[in-house]
């Protein structure tokens, strides 16, 4: 109510101002916008000519003609389907065990009191700076050893042992006031039902972010699936996408398609999800 | 915020659910099939199941992959070497060869693999010598054959060879009345100023993906009788000789000669060329797959392409079967890779026919299939003319550096692009491969 | 007496405040055990494997047959002018890329913040690119980069004579990668960012306004202090990212021109991969997460100071 009146009462007070600055952020933020789709417009483009098309001097914004031969051919082609599905058990999974692993140990190691956890917060938030490639042939051996090897857990646990979730949590978890954590005890909650009742239901748009973040990372994962999956039906999208493009034909139609067959689902994703974090994060703000 | 018992009932409830679920699928997971070295169920490609099934690692997509995929077909239906059937994986070449390291070192190696003959040395401590499982290897091409032998031993068996060619758009070439095959290079040479002179394509780009790489240049240091390397692989000695004649030449085909553009950017030729604005590239027996529908009449010649070039020479890799050692690996399942092997490397002139590389078995090189293919005028008879005249020039097979990684071939890049001049890029050159050495 | 009347006594001996710490410990172990286990298994183990291996001159294939080199490996990346110079160049990365996608993702998330129209729309824009898998991002720019056939060459090339050879210049290749790493990137630091801002009370700025703020003391004095927490995470994140930068360089360039856009990342695959030293790649490895360690230390003192309180 009082919010209502008073940026009201701001915005007549200044109002030369206010859509002078109002144009210029409209422009630079469409304009952003236009500079960002460029690629997309490309991509598609790309995947909708005629090969022939693809290969011609100067630019073809609009293809003419359209085809959707390419994408016949992918589908055609390949085991397209089988690897859409393995992308989305692999990424599925982890995120759903990133999101539970994840806000416990950040629950554990921030709203909890207990020796030791200092340290183990401080390791977990070191191994963030570890680059992938050490533990590559270490991580394939002891895999290996676990007979884990070619299934979908060969991908999903390493995935989980990501620290970044943890980072990110325990920022975000931190930021939770004590008041409401200690009211909670003297009403007599235990430790589970803080976890459940006050700091998930507090984090739902940091969770849905992270859930969206991990789901998007694991399925564009390439190199380790590849190192770590054996057979051609257990692949996942972004390697089966480059499986069909030939190596030594260039077929920029094939490989843009292949690019937005692989990306598709994730946008897709985001587009229902982002509707999700907007009104969590709407209702976090005005509470 | 609703605190009440029915909250609690279903949080829990969801959470038993939620194990579950992370069991179930761990238990699905936990049932991977086909490892290596298993004799149990077929799976991926094979037949029905029992018998021993053979894993079998290429690194052929596309067009290749196409063929590969129907011999292996062939082979599982048939079933040539007894109750043997075959699983064949792919993966992109880019990561294959990582993907095979590391499966070897982690003890899953699959029973069968495709290396390239460079790469026979770099992997051989890991593969099984076959001379004893290997019978019937009298018609193999003897130059190819001797790629797979190291020192004293028989670690591959040869599939095919992929020399280089110049490919020639002959719509361009017919406008100042060039007719190839060309006898020397001065008639190349005259061709191109024409080109350069009278029409609006540019004449020459030597490589398709990046404007000058190891194939062309491989290919013009063997013409003039160099090499790129000391006698025993240990040193690099092309910052003189035909080395740095040929990295002077190339210069001066981006430069001086104006044959084509200073411009290493990706695919730039290629994709010039299939569009008419570059008269002629080199490229491999694979290059046959771009020119499916092109919209131009294409021709093709051997690549006599260099100056001061006292003999013909095309630069030359060779896919090859590799046997890797198995942690648990048994006489029998070696035979019998050994066995499949031999099938599809003899008994498959398709590889020759629809994927247009050479094949390494004779009497498919020599016989009619391959004559009669739709190929063999266009691309394969001067293919196999340059391999029966042993006018192919192998790469030197290194034992500890990967002669294809791009990152070794930079300063080539930076040369043909007019950053650095011949001299300096040689030298920069030699310093890299000796480094890696 | 039985053991459980053993124990029980036992526990019945220690004080309250003992009592209630090894409860506390139980408890917070019990949290943080599933994730404790996968992280020690999947991630700590193959560390400290990779440290033991860095010790050695590795034997991928004969693990027994290693030799020992103690410090050697890390004597030998010293003395290796190719590490300083992929040191140097990931630097001048990180100092390009972050500072960009910081000031981007915050500028883009002010932005949308306001009441702009078709601002979902520009939210689902601006994160999108983060969606694609690097080889793909960084492909289509390999194409818009393409000096003869690419779009920005194309249009430049009505502007300016002779518009420079991107990825094959010693000047601009490594903007260039950045340029893609930040239309990439960005999306992932905007909607933290966005959703912090979004977090940021209203009755702050209306207390501002009335003390008589413009725009500038408000973004100064609010919005900014507010954002600390997210804006420390989004610093550091992409710190790390970028100090890790390597599937970009590695399709867009091979580190090219010359060795100017080989990266730290880079040079530690070649030492695995190209020249098969794995103990070697191990002790990169193990420099670079320190000096990531040095400069996430270093950031917290500058710009998190406090973000923790």
């Amino acid at each position: 109510m009082s919010d209502a009146t008073a940026s009201s009462r701001f915005e007549f007070g200044a109002l030369t101002d206010v859509s002078l600055r109002s144009v210029l952020v409209h422009v630079a933020m469409y304009g952003a916008g236009v500079v960002f789709l460029l690629p997309y417009v490309y991509m598609v483009s790309t995947s909708l000519s005629t090969k022939q098309a693809a290969i011609q001097p100067g630019m073809n914004w609009i293809p003419s003609p359209v085809t959707f031969a390419t994408y016949v051919r992918l589908l055609s082609e390949s085991q397209v389907v089988a690897w859409t599905i393995n992308t989305i058990v692999i990424a599925s999974v982890t995120t759903f065990l990133v999101l539970l692993f994840d806000s416990m140990v950040a629950f554990s190691l921030t709203r909890l009191d207990w020796p030791g956890q200092r340290l183990i917060l401080g390791v977990v938030v070191a191994s963030f700076m570890v680059p992938g490639f050490v533990n590559i042939i270490p991580l394939y051996t002891f895999i290996s050893n676990l007979g884990l090897l070619n299934s979908y857990l060969a991908v999903i646990f390493p995935f989980v042992a990501g620290p970044l979730g943890v980072f990110m949590l325990v920022q975000f978890f931190d930021n939770i006031p004590d008041e409401i954590q200690e009211a909670a005890r003297l009403d007599g909650f235990s430790a589970f039902r803080i976890y459940t009742h006050i700091v998930l239901p507090l984090s739902r748009s940091i969770l849905t972010a992270l859930g969206l973040f991990i789901f998007v990372w694991s399925w564009n994962q390439f190199l380790w699936p590849l190192i770590v999956l054996q057979e051609e039906a257990k692949y996942t999208l972004p390697i089966g996408v480059v499986i069909i493009q030939d190596t030594f034909s260039f077929q920029p139609a094939l490989t843009m398609a292949g690019a937005l067959v692989a990306s598709g689902p994730l946008f897709v994703l985001f587009l229902l999800v982002q509707d999700q974090l907007i009104s969590a994060v709407e209702m976090q703000g005005v509470t | 915020m609703p605190y009440g018992k029915r909250t609690q009932q279903s949080t829990r409830r969801r959470f038993i659910e939620a194990v579950g679920v992370a069991g179930a699928v761990g238990l699905a997971g936990c049932g991977g099939t086909s490892g290596s070295g298993s004799d149990g169920e077929a799976a991926g490609d094979a037949g029905g199941g029992g018998g021993m099934e053979l894993s079998y690692h290429t690194l052929f997509v596309g067009g290749d992959g196409a063929v590969m995929k129907s011999i292996v077909e062939e082979f599982n239906e048939t079933q040539p070497v007894g109750d043997v059937t075959i699983s064949r994986q792919r993966s992109p070449w880019e990561e294959y060869y990582n993907q095979l390291f590391t499966s070897m070192a982690g003890g899953n190696a699959p029973d069968l693999a495709i290396s390239h003959a460079t790469y026979i040395p770099r992997f051989q401590d890991t593969l099984v010598d076959i001379s004893d499982y290997a019978t019937a290897t009298d018609g193999y091409v003897e130059k190819i054959f001797g790629a797979c032998q190291v020192d004293d031993g028989l670690y591959a068996l040869p599939m095919d060879t992929h020399p280089v060619g110049l490919y020639i758009n002959q719509d361009i070439l017919d406008q100042v009345d060039a007719e190839p095959p060309f006898e020397d290079f001065a008639e190349f040479e005259a061709t191109c100023n024409a080109i350069r002179d009278e029409t609006d394509a540019l004449p020459f780009g030597p490589n398709p993906v990046d404007g000058l790489s190891v194939r062309e240049w491989y290919t013009s240091i063997s013409s003039m009788g160099g090499s790129m390397f000391s006698e025993d692989n240990s040193e690099a000695v092309f910052d003189q000789g035909a080395g740095l004649e040929a990295a002077e030449y190339y210069h001066s085909v981006s430069g001086e000669r104006n044959w084509d553009r200073a411009d290493t950017s990706e695919e730039r030729v290629l994709q010039s060329f299939l569009n008419g604005s570059v008269a002629m590239m080199i490229n491999g027996t694979w290059g046959v797959a771009d020119m499916a529908d092109v919209d131009f009449n294409w021709n093709f010649a051997p690549p006599r392409i260099t100056p001061n070039a006292d003999r013909l020479r095309a630069a030359t890799d060779s896919h090859t079967l590799v046997v890797p050692t198995q942690p648990d690996g048994t006489e029998e399942r070696y035979q019998k890779a050994v066995e499949a092997a031999q099938w599809i490397t003899q008994k498959n002139p398709e590889w020759g026919t629809k994927a247009g590389h050479v094949p390494a078995w004779n009497p498919i090189l020599e016989g009619d299939q391959l004559q009669n293919s739709d190929l063999w005028d266009q691309t394969l008879k001067y293919y196999t003319d340059m391999a029966q005249n042993g006018q192919l020039a192998y790469f030197p097979q290194l034992s500890n550096a990967d002669f294809y990684d791009a990152s070794n071939w930079n300063w080539m890049r930076q040369m043909y692009g007019h950053q650095l001049g011949p001299k300096e890029a040689v030298s920069k050159g030699v310093e890299t491969w000796n480094s890696n050495l | 007496m039985s053991i459980v009347d053993h124990v029980s006594g036992r526990f019945a001996n220690l004080t309250n405040l003992e009592r209630r710490t090894s409860r506390q410990f139980v408890e917070g172990m019990l949290f943080a055990l599933p994730y404790l286990v996968v992280f020690v298994s999947f991630l700590l183990y193959p560390l400290v494997k990779g440290g033991y291996m860095s010790l050695f001159e590795w034997n991928v294939f004969d693990p027994s047959a290693s030799t020992f080199v103690g410090l050697g490996n890390y004597a030998r990346l010293l003395g290796d002018p190719d590490f300083w110079n992929a040191l140097w160049n990931t630097v001048y990365f990180a100092v390009l890329t972050v500072p960009t996608i910081v000031l981007v993702s915050l500028g883009l998330a002010l932005g949308v913040n306001r009441d702009i129209r078709g601002r979902g729309v520009l939210r689902a824009i601006f994160f999108s690119p983060y969606i694609l898998t690097v080889t793909v991002a960084a492909t289509i720019w390999v194409d818009f980069y393409s000096t003869q056939y690419g779009v920005i060459n194309h249009y430049l090339g009505m502007v300016v004579s002779n518009p420079p050879k991107w990825l094959q210049s010693q000047l601009f290749a490594m903007p260039a990668i950045s340029i893609t790493t930040v239309w990439w990137l960005v999306g992932f630091s905007f909607v933290v960012l966005l959703a912090a801002r979004q977090s940021v009370p209203e009755y702050l700025y209306e207390a501002a306004k009335l003390d008589g703020a413009g725009t500038w003391r408000m973004f100064r004095d609010v919005t900014i202090p507010q954002m600390r927490y997210a804006l420390f995470f989004v610093v550091v994140v992409n710190i790390i990212w970028t100090f890790q930068v390597f599937g970009q360089p590695y399709v867009m360039t091979s580190g090219g021109p010359g060795q100017a856009t080989e990266t730290l990342v880079m040079y530690l695959y070649q030492a695995a991969f190209n020249q098969r030293s794995f103990g070697y790649a191990a002790a990169v490895g193990y420099v670079l997460t320190g000096i990531l360690v040095l400069v996430s230390i270093g950031n917290y003192y500058f710009i998190g100071g406090g973000a923790n309180e």
